[in-house]
């Protein structure tokens, strides 16, 4: 035992369960072909487009242009779906009223519906003549092939990210901290500002963060209602897969690449204000 | 999702005007967002009547989406089982340097974009891709094929086994495990009759999940199909190009069935949480 | 069986678990593991059992090196602390898991494996709870279930982990003795861990005292309780009173009192620290001999009295148990007496 503890103890502690190596070497050779190798791909190919090469390639103003819209309408959606997820998980958590149950279980539609079913139907729901799309006309409002329409396919996309971390925080919220600070003289508001909020921000921070990352990249439900129209309307995913269809691996690669980079940059960013508004919280939580 | 004891708490309830004011937002929301998109599905689906929908859903190209959707959840899903059993058990069961590395890789998948997602096996494996003309050379075609199709359902779903399995094994520690060597049984005998038991809910709540995405993936297939009809469309590919073509009926047909799934999904999710909620692990976001 | 223990050592991360154990168990003993939260007396049994591997040192059963002989070879059973019942399959089930998983040679036939599961449910006085699931058992029936589900694999030593810990007072001492019946009569060796002092002096033939990664003391109840060894011992069992004092030329000073000290005979001059118990002490009248003390509180809600009176020349504080027939009634706060020593040591330092 204790030969077995010298080789493995280093990078292992020693246990008598069985089937380490074996299901540790399936899962690193089942990640290296479906995500490593293929990822390291996507990293390398850009780079026989050499330095300037590449520059050139992302710095177009078509895709810098839909680079914008696809981060910018990801934002937007993410920060909508920020005010009413919350809204959603606090009267799914604090209220009772019929059908609740039903609507717990709607929210996760997003996750369970195809986005190209969800593209299809916003599209025709917010278009000049759909219904939604036909209350909205006289007023000079058009969503659907407008960023309006991407908006608004992202945030059907995002709403269950912001709802289920959100809600679960609620959920354990202790309902002690509220009656002390009552208790203190603070008013229902001053309560929710001042005591609730603080302590629910991570989580739904982390919401926000999900719904973002996801919007980013969200091909499906956007491509039908956004028109797709250069400079405008046109995100970033689908300017890759245009690239691809005309054989240009290495532009395609490109702009993934710097999709990646700036996800990656946003989301540090987020764990960085995340870990700051969690500076308070006990550290076994 | 039980809230009542705390409403009933006189100090902690809101002001009725403000509930019922927080409420109508709520589902007003929902059902813009939500449900109308959902109710028109069905609607846009029967609105040639029921004839035309079930001629629509059995037409020759329709017929063939199905079952290759069929087929490429029917592989990708097993798979993912396999590898997430495997990794759930390597990560959750031991302590090792380099674990929340891996599992950060598990995870990869959810921040991908689907069409970048499908990208990476067109770098690989297509016409220009690394290996493409390898591949070519000894007739062996990935891309634009069911092979390739399957690769990126594989890399988008994997994770879902995966990230139920981790937190639950997790949760339910080594001792239990520990108990089961110590009077004799040996690896597979511990995994069979007592680590599987275990976890049977979570990994059907999984599989679940898994194939609902696998069975719904647009992007990521969209890249590396091809769109040849009859042969590498899959059902939302099929929904894509009928939709293209103006034939709203018919996409909206076959649309309709993707949102049973979905509805089924749901369905069978919810009421896994509601009777086997304390077996699930819990603080799932997808 | 015998089993031996040599210069065990463990370290998780850069915590020394366990810093060099040395322990032997005779056959049919009934050993305590007892010490401290942090001690390593989990860590001890764990690596007995097999559960856990040795950074150095050797277990042996029957003066058989066990290094790298597998916990399924072992035959080890082992009672854990939260009993790691298998929640899906009923008492039964659990029970006869060890005979189920037996290679197809060894295996017991259904019925056989039926019967021995109906004779340890006798055993452990759970007959007709054999179909219930874990999860309807009470913590004192659980805990009988773990303990039948080891024994069916008729282990060469039972190892116990905290067996008591998860239980309340009353099911405690129950457990406590029915543990200690079955132990005799069918000749086991076993060995539990517990941070219960009383629990370790009641139930074992040889008490273990651990701390901080080393053994302390090991000896019967009797031993460790009377003759502690070393000043750990002394305040962990029984709750010893520690009173700095001073010796010189074999004499004993608390304060500006000298007090006779026949233990101390070779100890060299200096200061050093007296340990006494509650109850060895006695209370006199204030012009009798004796160390000068105020009484600060009589507690008398307890089945002995209990005082608590401080030292005039130093300020301590001592915890004073008096006999019940005096009751302590004639003791009042703010009292002056006088305290004697009946029996104490003095450890330097």
């Amino acid at each position: 035992m204790s030969a077995r503890a010298g080789t493995w103890g280093s990078w292992k502690r020693a246990s008598v369960l069985p089937g380490f190596r074996l299901t540790l070497g399936y899962t690193l050779l089942y990640l290296g072909i479906i995500v490593l190798l293929p990822l390291a791909a996507l990293v390398l190919r850009p780079a026989e487009l050499g330095l300037v090469g590449f520059f050139e390639t992302v710095n177009t103003p078509r895709v810098l242009a839909s680079l914008r819209v696809s981060f910018g309408t990801a934002a937007i959606a993410a920060l909508i779906n920020g005010v009413f997820g919350l809204i959603i998980a606090w009267v799914l958590v604090r209220y009772q009223f019929p059908g609740k149950r039903l609507i717990d279980a709607f929210v996760d539609l997003p996750f369970a519906l195809p986005t190209a079913v969800a593209g299809i139907a916003l599209t025709t729901l917010y278009a000049p003549n759909g219904w939604v799309g036909a209350l909205l006309t006289p007023f000079g409002i058009k969503v659907a092939f407008t960023p309006l329409g991407i908006v608004i396919a992202l945030i059907f996309i995002g709403l269950p990210f912001v709802v289920r971390t959100v809600q679960p925080v609620l959920q354990d919220f202790d309902s002690e901290l509220e009656e002390a600070s009552a208790s203190l003289g603070a008013s229902r508001l001053q309560v929710f500002g001042l005591v609730i909020l603080p302590s629910i921000m991570p989580a739904l921070l982390t919401g926000v963060a999900l719904a973002f990352a996801r919007a980013v990249g969200e091909y499906g439900s956007v491509i039908f209602i956004a028109g797709n129209m250069p400079m405008k309307s046109e995100i970033a995913p689908l300017l890759i897969v245009s690239k691809l269809e005309q054989f240009d691996y290495a532009g395609a690669a490109a702009i993934a690449v710097v999709m990646l980079a700036i996800s990656f940059i946003m989301l540090l960013i987020l764990n960085l204000i995340q870990r700051w508004a969690r500076r308070h919280e006990d550290s076994d939580r | 999702m039980s809230a009542g004891t705390r409403t009933n708490k006189l100090t902690l309830r809101d002001p009725a005007l403000v509930r019922w004011v927080l409420i109508g937002l709520a589902l007003a929301f929902i059902g813009l967002v939500l449900f109308l998109p959902l109710i028109l599905v069905f609607l846009e689906a029967l609105r040639h009547g029921l004839g035309a929908y079930f001629a629509a859903v059995t037409e020759e190209d329709a017929r063939s989406a199905i079952l290759l959707t069929l087929e490429v959840a029917a592989i990708s899903v097993p798979l993912n089982v396999a590898f997430g059993l495997a990794g759930a058990w390597a990560i959750a069961k031991f302590e090792f340097r380099g674990k929340s590395l891996l599992l950060t890789l598990v995870d990869l998948p959810f921040s991908v974009s689907p069409v970048i997602s499908g990208l990476i096996y067109v770098l690989l494996y297509g016409a220009h891709g690394w290996f493409g003309p390898t591949l070519d050379a000894w007739g062996i075609k990935l891309i634009f094929n069911v092979a390739g199709l399957v690769l990126a359902t594989i890399f988008v779903t994997f994770p879902f086994v995966a990230r139920e399995l981790i937190p639950l094994m997790q949760e339910q520690g080594t001792e239990e495990e520990e108990a089961a060597i110590s009077l004799g049984a040996n690896g597979w005998q511990t995994f069979r009759l007592v680590t599987l038991p275990n976890v049977a809910w979570g990994l059907l709540y999984g599989v679940l999940l898994c194939n609902a995405r696998a069975m719904g993936e647009f992007g990521a297939v969209s890249v590396v199909s091809g769109h040849i009809r009859g042969q590498t469309n899959t059902m939302p590919l099929h929904v894509e190009i009928l939709y293209n073509e103006y034939d709203f009926v018919g996409a909206f047909a076959v649309a309709s069935l993707l949102a049973l799934l979905a509805l089924v999904t749901l369905a069978a999710k919810s009421f896994l949480e509601w009777r086997y909620g304390d077996r699930l692990s819990a603080g799932r976001a997808h | 069986m015998g089993l031996q223990a040599q210069g065990i050592v463990k370290t998780f991360g850069t915590f020394k678990a366990l810093g060099g154990v040395d322990l032997d168990i005779q056959r049919g003993e009934f050993v305590a593991l007892l010490g401290p939260s942090g001690s390593g007396k989990t860590t001890l049994l764990r690596i007995l059992a097999g559960l856990d591997a040795q950074d150095e040192g050797h277990v042996l059963f029957n003066d058989e090196d066990m290094s790298g002989r597998k916990l399924r070879d072992r035959r080890v059973g082992f009672v854990f602390q939260h009993y790691a019942l298998f929640k899906h399959m009923t008492v039964a089930e659990n029970i006869g898991f060890g005979l189920r998983v037996r290679p197809s040679v060894e295996r017991p036939t259904k019925a056989d494996i039926k019967a021995r599961v109906d004779e340890l449910l006798r055993l452990v006085q759970l007959e007709r709870l054999g179909d219930r699931y874990p999860s309807q058992l009470s913590g004192g029936q659980r805990q009988r279930v773990a303990l039948a589900r080891a024994l069916a694999i008729e282990p060469s030593v039972l190892l116990l982990d905290e067996p008591f810990g998860a239980l309340d007072a009353k099911v405690r001492k129950e457990l406590r003795r029915w543990l200690r019946r079955l132990h005799e009569s069918m000749q086991l060796t076993s060995i539990f861990v517990t941070h219960d002092q009383e629990e370790a002096l009641e139930l074992a033939d040889k008490v273990v005292i651990m701390n901080q990664g080393l053994i302390e003391q090991v000896g019967t109840p009797e031993e460790v309780y009377h003759k502690p060894q070393t000043s750990f011992v002394y305040e962990f069992l029984g709750g010893a009173n520690r009173v700095p004092c001073e010796i010189r030329g074999g004499v004993v000073r608390i304060g500006s009192t000298i007090i006779p000290a026949p233990q101390v005979v070779d100890l060299k001059d200096g200061p050093g620290t007296a340990y006494v118990r509650p109850e060895e002490i006695s209370i006199g009248a204030p012009s009798g001999a004796g160390v000068p003390a105020i009484v600060q509180h009589v507690f008398r809600a307890s089945p002995l009295p209990r005082v608590e009176v401080q030292l005039v020349d130093t300020s301590l504080a001592l915890d004073v148990t008096l006999p019940p027939d005096e009751a302590g009634a004639i003791l009042a706060k703010g009292q002056r007496v006088t305290v004697n020593f009946s029996k104490f040591d003095v450890l330097p330092g």
